[in-house]
């Protein structure tokens, strides 16, 4: 805990998710990027995945929160 | 008489801001408001039923993404459009559009878990994200 990586709350996190959503230049596009890297994310992770060493894997959480703030601001024909 | 054109012709029904309003759980003061604005169709033809029932699933929709997400109403508009139009069959699109909200709601939570498990406060606070307490567009 001292070093602040879990002193987010959740509703927080979706809360900033949602924020990302309205204020997106293409709403739709940033939904289905939710949808598509959330269902990968679920395959991918295994159950208990937060007791594995994929806590340490920074890459995750970098690769999930660049997707979404660049794919946020895609265009509609980008898709 | 067949169910198509059955539902044709309800769809084509034309009704009242009040009516229309009424269904859509929204203001009469809405309806006419989005119909000026273009977001709904508008028939100015004198009679006091210038609506479609046909547009009863877009309002609806953009009642919910108003209310539940904090949209603006010229954001809410397309973005109705286009998940109404996620499903080719009418009868449809409003449950699909419906789906992919709560789709969007379910996964939403998936990376709310991931990120706050990695503790990407830190990412989200380089970007100016976290600074505001009272992040908008949360569910009222």
């Amino acid at each position: 805990m001292s070093d602040g990586r879990h002193d987010v709350p959740r509703d927080t996190c979706k809360a900033v998710l949602l924020r990302l959503f309205t204020e997106s230049k293409d709403p739709y596009a940033f939904m289905m990027l939710v949808i598509a890297v959330g269902q990968a994310l679920s395959s991918l992770l295994p159950p208990y995945w937060d007791d594995a060493a994929l806590l340490e894997e920074n890459f995750l959480g970098t690769a999930v929160v660049t997707v979404l703030l660049k794919g946020g601001d895609l265009q509609n024909d980008s898709f | 008489m067949n169910d198509f054109k059955k539902r044709g012709e309800i769809d084509d029904m034309e009704v009242s801001a009040v009516q229309l309003a009424k269904l859509a759980g929204v203001r009469p003061e809405d309806v006419h408001y989005w119909a000026r604005k273009g977001y709904i169709q508008h028939r100015p033809n004198g009679s006091k039923t210038p609506f479609v029932l046909s547009d009863l699933p877009r309002i609806k929709l953009m009642k919910k993404l108003i209310e539940e997400y904090s949209m603006e109403p010229s954001q809410a508009a397309p973005l109705a459009q286009r998940l109404l139009a996620i499903s080719a069959e009418n009868s449809e699109a409003y449950e699909t559009a419906l789906n992919a909200l709560r789709l969007f709601q379910e996964n939403l939570q998936v990376l709310a878990n991931v990120l706050t498990k990695l503790g990407f406060n830190r990412e989200l606070e380089k970007e100016g994200l976290m600074k505001t307490g009272s992040a908008r567009g949360g569910p009222s």
